[in-house]
């Protein structure tokens, strides 16, 4: 009797310890912690980001055109979006000299980028690499310097596209025939004369009854600009077209043309925004007028800059938020296709 | 506990004892194992499926992100941007013929194109409203001025809509998620308006499908605030998942144990949305193989608790077979049966115990029948010293004395010399007891003496010296007259004068603690020889056959001390030739109360 309750109990014990296992309440267990890779990098570049706003400088051509306003808006949009100071200065006119006084005065400011729309290629390079010596990321938009100067440059469009494409329009509108003049801004800003040069070689290759007259430059200066229209139409009474590189150059022609009454005889094609060219476009002087996005460009460049301080560089393809892709062909940033202004789409766009 | 198993038989504690140390053992041994295999099932499981779900996560990822980048689709069409930068209307048919081109362009750009999950595109620009929708829907007009995540709209990012949050409805219910992106004008630098598309959460279903398997397995996707995105049971989409703030991680696996029973969690987030693809199995279906293991130890372990009983019981039977044989035994000498014998051969320490217990039986029962004859030897030694009582010579010496006494007319003499004898006779005769106090029996010695001075006249003399209370110890009886008679026999045969000393005294601490009584018989005889007292105290030694012979009697006073006291106790005999003999006689102090053992 007493062996068997003994030996019950003992059962009993060695069932309550199997049946323990079974514990109550609610508990968690980790059983494999599988930890996310990339969060870590991310919380790094948000660390960088808190110790003090970036201070990036935007240097115009020339201060005080529509085309460096609106460039500057997208530049002040994206200073904003990014959380950076965007420091936008420029020369009064539109040389190398007086950019080189503002840039002498960022450096002293001690800017932590400068993003310069150089008058000269050359001429700039010296002050350039001087603020690269003073710890400045160094960058050209708009137009370029040589490749030593700077870290890359943001290039609205590609040159030899937007050459070809606007020797096309004028061809075009002039049916391939008669005389054409060009007016540039400057003959020593570097993307001017590229896409010249590209214009020039797509005339030689495409359109042989088409001759090139003239090329004159107004140093970005409106008046000038007129007065040498006005020039042109009077040494070139038969003058077909004039191709305005430069944003202040068509409209000057187109307004010349207009004053003139040659409307019917000469017609103005070339780059310029639509806000100045939108008169002449819906009087027939300028059929197509072609540029890109100022502010876009402007955004582009602060954003690449601010992405440049943070260690990055630009990739082909790369997704530009509120921009879209950009192209990349080595250290050039294209940044996308030039728009063509017409009479049906001019009053899409608003500068 | 000792008290508790102080209590039991010895059997019990055995089979107790051989029980413990099989079953507890088997027992802790199954257990571990049984629990050790089920953590490794479930840590592997709970490794695998993470890593399962990273994959679907990143499968599904994949396809949001290519569903986020369908509203920049838009882009692609000047016509449509065109048509969007517009802000006002001067006739009613420029804006229909609008609309028209917007919506067929979203048919054309979205629904016919390669997104089969599409349930419709809306957008909403400067209070125009265009769609195309390819299943039937409501109350898409309220989305339009929905309450969006303002942060999100400055951003301009792709905002997903969870299923059932947006008041936009498809005939059918069916859920959906809703991708909303602001269009924005990069040109112009501003927003025309919000593109939103509806995507069948047909997509999520298509990748999770191949991830389910068996019935408790439960697969769901739900926002970090546990809002459920899609879940097999459509009734659950929009529903919460409250349960969500306590899960330990994100990614990875764990284990939720509740009384009803475990729940193996794996859990994996997704890096583009932060969604969390959950995986909710129950640890029973997981181990299911597990607990067959667990039962099979269960029936082996029950198994071994039968036979282990059973050996057990076999063993203890067999241990304590002989120890109950040897109780039964020892009862039966208990009982006075020396006659037995324990059959056990066996060379262990059982048998050590049994032969030592035959070995004990036969002892006592030869120490009995040793005491059996000691007894019979005292018996046939008081029947001689009942000879001594009426000792023939001896009565016809004092006889022949008191003739002459008679013949000398010494009438006070022959009285006394009577009165002696009779006392003597009635001593001998009365008194059967064997043990009498001292002073009985120095009265008897003395009346001997008496008679014998009477005989004797001036050659004999003696003197009784005595130190102790003689009424309060006991002696045998028959003990000093023997010696007494002795001494006269061989003190007068070449003495004219004979002078005879007893004395009795007490002795402290003659043996172990132990009391005696000494008499000492001294005579001034001739005494003995070196040769005859040897002879003497051989005789005493060997106890020999009781006889008559002289210094017989000697030898029979000490036998009959050594047979009722043992030893040391006895008749010692000294003397030098010449000197006389000295005989001492030693009991043990009996008080008169105290009983003989």
């Amino acid at each position: 009797m007493n062996t068997c309750r003994t030996a019950s109990f003992a059962v009993l014990l060695i069932l309550i310890i199997f049946v323990s296992a079974c514990k109550n309440g609610e508990s968690y267990k980790v059983i494999y912690y599988d930890p996310p890779a990339e969060h870590n990098a991310i919380r790094e570049t948000a660390g960088n980001k808190l110790d003090q706003k970036y201070r990036i400088a935007l240097v115009p051509k020339i201060d005080g055109i529509a085309y460096f306003d609106v460039a500057k808006q997208g530049a002040l949009e994206a200073g904003k979006a990014l959380d950076i100071e965007v420091i936008y200065t420029g020369p009064r006119i539109a040389d190398a000299e007086h950019q080189i006084e503002v840039v002498e005065q960022l450096i002293e400011q001690n800017v932590d980028a400068i993003a310069i729309a150089a008058n000269d290629p050359a001429a700039l390079s010296d002050v350039m690499r001087k603020a690269q010596q003073h710890g400045i990321r160094v960058l050209t938009w708009d137009s370029d310097t040589i490749p030593e100067a700077r870290t890359f440059f943001v290039n609205q469009v590609d040159a030899e596209t937007l050459g070809r494409h606007i020797m096309n329009s004028l061809a075009l509108h002039q049916k391939e025939r008669g005389s054409f003049a060009i007016m540039t801004g400057s003959l020593t800003a570097m993307n001017l004369n590229e896409w010249i040069k590209w214009i020039k070689v797509q005339q030689q290759e495409y359109y042989p009854h088409m001759q090139f007259v003239d090329l004159v430059a107004n140093d970005e200066d409106p008046e000038r600009a007129y007065e040498l229209a006005l020039d042109l139409l009077e040494r070139y009474p038969d003058l077909g077209g004039i191709i305005g590189v430069a944003t202040i150059s068509s409209p000057a022609a187109a307004k010349a043309i207009m004053d003139t009454g040659r409307a019917n005889e000469t017609i103005v094609v070339g780059v310029s925004s639509p806000a100045l060219m939108k008169p002449y476009i819906e009087a027939g002087i300028a059929p197509v007028t072609t540029l890109w996005s100022p502010q876009k460009l402007g955004y582009l460049t602060v954003y690449l800059a601010k992405q440049l301080l943070d260690g990055q560089m630009p990739f082909d393809g790369q997704e530009i938020p509120n921009v879209g892709n950009i192209r990349v062909r080595g250290d050039v940033v294209i940044m996308g296709e030039p728009l063509d202004f017409t009479k049906e789409n001019v009053n899409e766009y608003d500068f | 506990m000792s008290m508790i198993f102080k209590k039991y038989r010895f059997t019990s504690k055995l089979m107790i004892a051989y029980l413990l140390l099989t079953v507890i053992p088997i027992g802790i041994l199954g257990y571990i194992s049984y629990i050790e295999y089920e953590r490794s099932v479930e840590t592997q499981v709970g490794t695998y499926i993470p890593k399962l779900l990273r994959q679907s996560n990143q499968n599904i990822d994949r396809q949001l992100e290519e569903l986020q980048n369908l509203p920049e689709l838009i882009h692609n069409s000047r016509e449509m941007i065109g048509i969007l930068r517009k802000g006002s209307y001067q006739s009613q048919s420029e804006m229909l013929k609008d609309r028209f081109t917007i919506e067929s362009n979203l048919t054309r750009y979205y629904l016919s194109g390669n997104y089969k999950g599409l349930l419709g595109v809306f957008i909403a620009s400067k209070n125009r409203i265009f769609q195309s929708a390819r299943v039937p829907y409501e109350h898409f007009d309220e989305l339009a001025s929905f309450p969006f995540d303002q942060a999100a709209e400055a951003e301009r990012e792709v905002r997903i809509l969870l299923p059932k949050s947006a008041p936009l409805t498809f005939e059918g219910d069916i859920p959906y998620l809703l991708f909303a992106k602001s269009i924005y004008d990069s040109d112009n630098r501003t927003t025309l308006g919000t593109i939103y598309i509806a995507v069948d959460l047909q997509f999520l279903k298509d990748a999770l499908d191949e991830l389910i398997e068996g019935d408790s397995t439960e697969l769901w996707i739900m926002d970090e605030n546990g809002q459920i995105i899609y879940h097999p049971d459509p009734e659950r989409i929009g529903r919460r998942f409250a349960e969500i703030a306590n899960f330990p991680l994100k990614n990875g696996s764990f284990e939720k144990r509740t009384a009803a029973g475990g729940e193996l969690y794996s859990v994996s987030q997704s890096r583009l949305t932060g969604w969390m693809l959950t995986h909710r199995i129950a640890v029973e279906e997981l181990t299911g193989e597990a607990s067959q293991v667990r039962n099979m130890v269960f029936v082996v372990f029950v198994i071994m608790i039968i036979v282990t009983g059973a050996i057990s019981i076999f063993l203890t039977w067999n241990f304590t077979r002989p120890i109950n044989q040897l109780s039964l035994l020892m009862k039966d000498v208990e009982r006075g049966n020396f006659d037995v014998d324990l059959q056990i051969r066996s060379r262990d320490e059982v048998g050590m115990l049994a032969r030592r217990f035959n070995q004990m039986v036969r002892e006592i029962r030869d120490l009995i029948r040793e005491n059996y004859q000691i007894e019979i030897k005292q018996k046939e030694a008081e029947l001689y010293a009942l000879q001594f009582q009426i000792n023939p010579h001896f009565m016809y010496n004092t006889l022949e004395t008191i003739a002459m006494s008679v013949e000398e007319d010494e009438k006070e003499k022959v009285v006394e010399m009577v009165t002696l004898l009779g006392r003597m006779l009635r001593y001998s005769l009365s008194d059967n007891q064997s043990i009498v106090p001292i002073m009985k029996e120095v009265q008897h010695t003395e009346d001997f003496l008496r008679i014998q001075v009477h005989r004797f006249e001036e050659a004999l003399d003696y003197a009784i010296h005595q130190s102790i209370d003689m009424d309060a110890y006991m002696t045998p009886k028959f003990i000093l007259q023997p010696i007494v008679e002795n001494s006269i026999k061989y003190g007068l045969e070449n003495r004219q004068q004979l002078k005879i000393d007893l004395t009795i005294e007490y002795v402290k601490d003659y043996r172990d603690n132990t009391d005696a009584i000494r008499f000492v018989i001294r005579d001034n005889g001739v005494g003995m020889d070196a040769d005859r007292l040897e002879q003497v105290r051989q005789t005493l030694r060997e106890i020999p056959a009781m006889t008559r012979d002289s210094g017989v009697g000697l030898a029979n006073v000490h036998s009959r001390i050594l047979l009722k006291f043992g030893e040391p106790y006895g008749v010692r005999i000294d003397g030098e030739e010449g000197e006389g003999t000295v005989t001492t006689v030693i009991i043990p102090a009996l008080r008169r109360s105290e009983r003989l053992p």
